[in-house]
């Protein structure tokens, strides 16, 4: 069964080789369990809009050939393989933050743990080295935590904050 | 849908999501992470869960004052890179270099950098992490004549770990030469000439489970046992209790011709307990073990105890080149499959590298190697028949700690 037809929450039908799409654990489980053996059989995800589902599809096809993460290779430095983004990877992720939301969702939903590892770290880097004020502002974010709590968590840092 | 949705606050869904938020935190520093816990009730908690995790892990630190390292003192701690403060003495000096060893002891006439360089690098330790249960130094020596003697680069060392030791037990080793390698940033440290130490560094976390313990012999030892050494007192000698679930046994020997109790002492127990694995290297000129500020310079090692999490391989490859045994026994040791983070790993070596080859690695070039093969996935292999059995050259030994429990999510709850 070479292919599996994906289809889109907008409606859309994406005909996908079952090989690029392996990397998603989600698909793979649906694979097996509904048994699909006929190549006019349709997956819906009701969770992907068809912009996002092409862009998953695009890194998937070009990192279908990766080696799976457990398995270390003397030559190549697993340290290193996880931790730097290679040059296509810093191209494909160069989006709008909007888009870059809806991708990592559908990462998590399909569980393609590279593409959210990816997207992750470009969040991170966001992230990185702003204060609470400016994090609640980047993500539209509520603090939802009581005096009470906010006392606790300074008491809880004081030992580790700057002086 | 997901599509291009945003909740009622109108914030992008996956800032609620545990498992994407817990995804993008753990890619951050303590620093970020103390900002992140004053986000909301949601990010605080998985920041929480993210610091507690990272506090359970192993963790090692390199120091290489000179040459292109230079501007990355004393390096990244799990991940988290030195704190500004830090940053801005290497950034802002001109000509950034350690004093003589005159100066070093004459604490009054450091120049003004170092010790303000060497309180912010405390600083940062104590507050990324907290407390191990035991940390393992490892540094140089000078090997030529022009170098200072191991007397100057002891009281080095000294300055240089300062108030560690103190507060936590720490075992200090003195070889030619070191490797280490620093999680997520592959740097290692070889044999080098250098005024003053490299320092590579292991930090054995406080996990359930994982008992770590030192033990020392010091020349009156030594010479009690000298020739007397049987499978009963080999454990006085070895700090070992009968409670003890012994896993492993790290030898950091001095002098061998020295120091044969202890070796004798080693082989009996292995001998008496052919499961526990066994790695360690003969230091050429030093060892010194520092507790509560003492320095005592002869045999030193750890003995690894541990509940049913804990696994512990040693594997030794004894050809300079790669040969197909050793190949075959590098395979075995991958189908251990030790999880990355939570996991440790020591290297003797001759003929060897690989500092790259383990998150959290470790190790000396030595004069001699010492091992007992276990691999988890093998039977439990048979006692060595002579002292001289675990006695080996030209020999790269490994020693891999793996503590982690089997249920993931324990963590969450």
């Amino acid at each position: 069964m070479p292919f599996v037809n994906l289809e889109s929450s907008d409606g859309d039908l994406v005909k996908v080789d079952v090989d690029v799409i392996k990397c998603s654990v989600t698909i793979n489980a649906l694979i097996e369990h509904l048994g699909l053996e006929d190549d006019n059989e349709v997956v819906p995800l009701q969770n992907v809009g068809t912009e996002t589902l092409h862009k998953v599809l695009a890194w998937a096809k070009h990192h279908k050939d990766d080696l799976p993460s457990v398995d270390d290779d003397e030559d190549d430095p697993p340290r290193e393989r996880r931790t730097d983004i290679t040059t296509w990877d810093a191209n494909f992720i160069k989006m709008e933050q909007i888009q870059l939301f809806d991708l990592i969702l559908a990462a998590n939903y399909l569980d393609i743990s590279g593409l959210l590892d990816l997207g992750c770290k470009i969040v991170a880097d966001m992230i990185k080295g702003k204060t609470a004020d400016e994090i609640r502002t980047m993500f539209n974010i509520v603090n939802d935590l009581t005096p009470q709590e906010q006392e606790q968590i300074r008491k809880e840092n004081e030992w580790c904050e700057e002086k | 849908m997901f599509e291009n949705e945003m909740d009622q606050a109108g914030c992008p869904v996956f800032v609620q999501q545990y498992s994407i938020v817990k995804g993008i935190l753990e890619k951050l520093t303590i620093r970020d992470l103390l900002s992140i816990s004053k986000v909301c009730r949601t990010w605080s908690e998985v920041a929480r869960v993210v610091r507690q995790q990272r506090k359970n892990a192993a963790q090692t630190f390199l120091w290489h004052p000179y040459g292109d390292h230079t501007s990355e003192v004393f390096e990244y701690y799990n991940g988290c890179s030195i704190s500004d403060e830090c940053q801005r003495f290497i950034d802002t000096a001109p000509d950034f270099g350690f004093p003589s060893v005159q100066e070093l002891t004459q604490e009054q006439s450091w120049s003004p950098l170092f010790p303000q360089l060497r309180s912010a690098i405390i600083k940062d330790f104590n507050a990324s992490f907290s407390e191990p249960q035991l940390m393992v130094v490892v540094a140089t020596a000078a090997v030529d004549e022009y170098m200072p003697s191991d007397e100057d680069n002891i009281t080095k060392l000294k300055i240089i770990l300062s108030e560690i030791p103190r507060a936590i037990p720490c075992l200090v080793t003195i070889s030619y030469g070191i490797v280490g390698s620093v999680k997520d940033k592959p740097i290692s440290l070889e044999m080098e000439n250098c005024e003053v130490p490299l320092v590579a560094g292991l930090r054995i976390p406080k996990v359930a489970g994982l008992f770590v313990k030192m033990f020392t012999v010091t020349k009156e030892t030594n010479n009690k046992y000298k020739g007397k050494v049987d499978q009963e007192n080999c454990q006085t000698i070895l700090n070992i209790q009968p409670t003890d679930n012994v896993k492993a046994i790290v030898l950091f020997h001095t002098q061998v011709q020295k120091a044969g109790a202890l070796k004798d002492a080693v082989f009996q127990y292995i001998k008496g307990h052919p499961h526990v694995a066994l790695g360690g290297g003969a230091h050429y000129r030093n060892l010194a073990s520092v507790c509560q500020g003492d320095f005592v310079p002869i045999g030193a090692g750890l003995i690894i105890c541990g509940n049913d999490n804990v696994n512990v391989a040693s594997v030794g490859l004894y050809d300079t080149k790669i040969s197909k045994r050793n190949e075959e026994k590098l395979i075995e040791m991958k189908g251990c499959e030790f999880p990355d983070g939570d996991s440790f790993a020591f290297m003797f070596a001759c003929n060897g590298r690989g500092a790259n080859m383990h998150g959290g690695l470790i190790g000396t070039f030595t004069g001699g190697e010492y091992c007992h093969e276990v691999i988890p996935s093998r039977d439990v292999p048979a006692p060595p028949k002579f002292a001289s059995s675990i006695e080996f050259a030209y020999t790269t030994v490994f020693v891999f700690v793996s503590y982690k429990y089997p249920t993931k999510h324990s963590v969450r709850s």
